[in-house]
């Protein structure tokens, strides 16, 4: 249960711009258990989109420059591997489901097809499978599991979804159907960025509750990202607190908000407006 | 606490941005070109080696004499220096671009900003007579003018601007359509202020980029334009310098006599060429903050 | 009792569905559907509402960026439908808007003192010193360091435009602030001390504030009155303390329990007043 999943060790990175090179990550440290959620906690300019970001090698080293660290996967760094490697382990190793369900699905796809191709394609080292091609019936396991995940995202009428395209779904059904399509691999780690902050505050609550149920029952493990305090105190067992690019507090979840030991954790949660 | 309240940036933008036009050498070289043919056209007085050249003096005892120590440029069939007339010929052309492009941005920008802003019939009026002055191809609308007009070099501009204001309409109009649906402009409205105080001091800066861009680019294209049109004889008459007109004149003598038109011909390259560069680079400049 | 500042009158605003090829007839989207208040002056009066609950629609009318389809909306007892020109001038004197995104929300090719005082060249407040003098009293209000007014929006942080847009929405003493979720696009850190600025302002100078959120939280320490719009519809309303301690409806329920809120005595509180 304490065996390390994901390890970043001494991160930093600076980034190229008009006003010089400027150091964003600074000497970060974050790591994951197998089978644990764990949150990183930060407002805007923390650095914790950098951070996870980096994980999935969606960080150009032009304009941003990778200084030191490394980020420790199964005993690989993600940090030297290849294009190839990279292949086979987004979306089905690591997957990651970002902020704005707008904009993350391919309009002109239907939902069906979009889901299939993670099915048949990720992961595979090259992406022409003529294989797959060929065989029609690996198309209805593809839909199979679509069907199963979208079931368990508690989607009304999956298989009328399937068909759907992105411009009919509201933006509730599009996020679970994001989350759905990040779990169709079983990958071993889900990054969630901030999901569904685009969202009503209802319908947030209960995906942010599904997805939880979700990771626990496949055994999945999860960074979960987020401003909202209340929300990492929900969801994770060991938070990270960031602030410019540091980690400024990191425990247990509990630990965190009832003996906060930063100034600016004992800030940010004097900030938070009261029920009673 | 977290100080989140503190500045974000503090250089300015158009410091940045004058960084990023000097970085690019081709952007430089663009630049060097146009200033070298103000500094022509300013001082072509002292430049020329003879001034007469460019105004009509004639000495058959010096014809089509080949490019050499006293003559870089040759002379043409009239015993003139090519190299003078060339120099003299730099003020016809910036005088073309500075004035037809000042006549498009003046008529065109206003029409494209109310056309955006205003929308409906309006639009559809302003924007429909914008398509039939682009339906017509510029150089043929610029040749009928001219030819209704006496051929001169004032009325080569104006029968340019009739095909040059459209353009800056069109570019005014689909960037007003894009502004005008910022939060900033519907919370200007909310204020109070008048349609017109919005299309001309909210909108119209924020056009300004593409309207520069689109200046810079189109100066070396008006030359040509006013060349070709010279070429025709529908511009300058001789025995005035202008580029176009000049290449007409050696026409006969080619391929022998080469000097008369290809130098001119040359000029305009290196000039199209130059404004065409440092158009590139001030759109790149800009494209990258913005 | 101080006197009624706004007013809705059975107010709806209805839009033409889309149409579809197989019916003839466009369905009506009732954006707004017979909603009914009052707010008196110096008050908080906070709408509360998802997305498609209308509130956004009801600040429109209230801004006359959208004209009603039907009933009455009365500011300080005139309807404003009947409002023309001049009397429209005046009307948006007195009713001013804070957005929601800051950076949208100034023009980026306008330093800071352009965009504070633009309300006052358009309604033509004294002569340009007097200007210069009403902006850096106005950036003093919003503790902002003077500097700051020859500033581009691009080189102010997010809290900062906010203040900026504040200070425009105040500067020329309007009664009625429209706040569209001023604080939503903003840092939590940075959330508290606007709310802290905004109260403050309200009572120096007596400000009405029409406050459209979906943050309950918020509402619970901002506002004195609240409605909970739903579908366009109001489902209840009454005074935030009460609507915190006794909820009615099943959707205000709903909202409450899906705050998330960082203590067990709070969570249990919620459980507890919304079975």
């Amino acid at each position: 249960m304490s065996e390390k999943l994901l390890e970043i060790k001494h991160l930093e990175i600076s980034f190229k711009t008009d006003e010089g090179i400027i150091p964003t990550i600074k000497d970060v440290s974050i790591h994951v258990n197998k089978g644990e959620t764990i949150t990183v906690v930060g407002e805007s300019g923390s650095g914790k989109t950098v951070t996870v970001r980096s994980i999935l090698g969606l960080v150009p080293a032009p304009p941003a420059i990778y200084t030191t660290g490394e980020i420790m996967f199964e005993g690989k760094d993600l940090l030297k591997a290849s294009d190839e490697n990279w292949r086979t382990i987004r979306g089905s190793e690591i997957s990651m489901v970002f902020q704005d369900p707008m904009t993350a699905l391919n309009p002109v796809f239907t939902i069906g097809d979009q889901m299939a191709n993670i099915y048949l394609y990720q992961g595979k080292k090259s992406t022409h499978s003529k294989l797959a091609k060929r065989k029609k019936n690996l198309r209805k396991d593809a839909d199979a599991r679509s069907l199963e995940l979208l079931e368990k995202m508690s989607l009304p009428n999956p298989a009328a979804l399937l068909k759907r395209y992105p411009f009919e779904l509201s933006g509730g059904m599009k996020q679970r159907i994001i989350i759905a399509m990040a779990l169709i691999k079983t990958p071993k780690l889900l990054i969630a960025d901030e999901p569904g902050t685009a969202l009503d505050v209802t319908v947030q609550a209960s995906i942010n509750s599904e997805l939880k149920r979700l990771v626990a029952e496949e055994g999945i493990s999860m960074i979960y990202i987020t401003h909202n305090l209340s929300v990492a105190r929900q969801l994770g067992e060991r938070t990270y607190v960031m602030q410019y690019g540091r980690v400024i507090e990191e425990g247990p979840t509990d630990e965190v908000f009832l003996n906060p030991k930063n100034q600016y954790t004992k800030d940010l949660i004097k900030a938070l407006p009261r029920i009673i | 606490m977290s100080n989140a309240d503190t500045a974000v940036k503090s250089i300015s933008n158009n410091k940045k941005m004058l960084k990023r036009l000097f970085k690019n050498k081709m952007t430089i070289l663009g630049l060097i070109i146009v200033l070298f043919i103000i500094f022509c056209a300013v001082f072509a007085s002292v430049l020329a080696p003879y001034p007469e050249a460019a105004t009509g003096s004639i000495d058959f005892a010096k014809m089509n004499l080949k490019p050499s120590s006293t003559n870089w440029f040759g002379t043409d069939e009239i015993g003139r220096d090519i190299f003078s007339r060339v120099i003299y010929g730099t003020r016809y052309s910036l005088l073309m671009g500075v004035v037809v492009i000042t006549i498009a941005v003046v008529i065109g920008v206003p029409l494209g900003l109310i056309a955006g802003y205003w929308g409906g019939k309006v639009n559809s009026i302003i924007m429909r007579v914008t398509d039939v002055f682009l339906a017509v191809p510029s150089l043929i609308l610029a040749m009928a003018v001219a030819a209704i007009l006496k051929p001169n070099l004032m009325n080569s501009m104006i029968a340019i601007s009739f095909g040059w204001w459209p353009w800056f309409t069109r570019l005014v109009q689909a960037e007003t359509l894009k502004i005008k649906n910022e939060q900033f402009i519907i919370s200007s409205e909310g204020i109070g202020a008048s349609k017109w105080r919005i299309a001309f001091f909210e909108i119209l800066p924020n056009c300004l980029p593409t309207i520069i861009v689109k200046i810079s680019t189109d100066i070396g294209f008006v030359i040509l334009t006013g060349a070709s049109l010279g070429f025709l004889g529908l511009g300058a008459q001789p025995p005035t310098p202008e580029w176009g007109t000049m290449i007409s004149e050696g026409r006969n003598y080619l391929p022998t006599v080469w000097w008369p038109s290809t130098f001119p011909g040359l000029a305009i390259l290196v000039t199209v060429l130059g404004f065409s560069l440092l158009g590139d680079g001030i759109r790149d400049a800009f494209d990258v903050r913005m | 009792m101080e006197e009624i500042i706004l007013e809705f009158q059975n107010v709806k605003k209805h839009f033409k569905g889309s149409q579809s090829i197989r019916n003839g007839t466009a369905p009506l989207v009732k954006a707004v559907d017979d909603v009914s208040f009052q707010i008196r002056k110096g008050k908080t009066f906070a709408v509360v509402g998802e997305s498609g609950s209308g509130k956004t629609t009801m600040a429109k009318m209230i801004m006359k960026f959208e004209e009603l389809s039907e009933g009455k909306i009365l500011v300080k007892g005139t309807d404003i439908s009947t409002l023309k020109s001049q009397e429209l001038k005046t009307y948006r004197k007195n009713v001013q808007m804070v957005h929601q995104d800051p950076t949208s929300s100034l023009n980026p090719r306008k330093t800071i003192r352009e965009v504070i005082e633009e309300p006052l060249i358009v309604h033509k407040y004294g002569n340009a010193d007097a200007r210069l003098e009403k902006v850096r009293r106005l950036i003093e209000v919003v503790e902002l360091p003077e500097s700051y007014i020859n500033r581009y929006p691009h080189q102010l942080s997010g809290g900062q435009k906010q203040r900026v847009g504040i200070a425009r929405a105040i500067a020329l003493n309007s009664e009625l602030i429209v706040l569209d979720e001023p604080t939503s696009a903003l840092d939590v850190s940075v959330q508290s001390k606007i709310i802290e600025l905004l109260n403050h302002i309200q009572q120096e100078f007596h400000l009405t504030y029409f406050f459209i959120t979906h943050d309950l939280a918020l509402v619970r320490n901002f506002a004195d009155y609240a409605i909970v719009m739903q579908l366009g519809q109001l489902v209840e309303q009454g005074g935030v303390k009460d609507l915190f301690e006794r909820p009615q409806n099943d959707y205000t329920k709903r909202l409450l329990r899906s705050i998330p809120v960082l203590s067990l005595a709070e969570q249990d509180y919620l459980e507890r007043i919304t079975k």
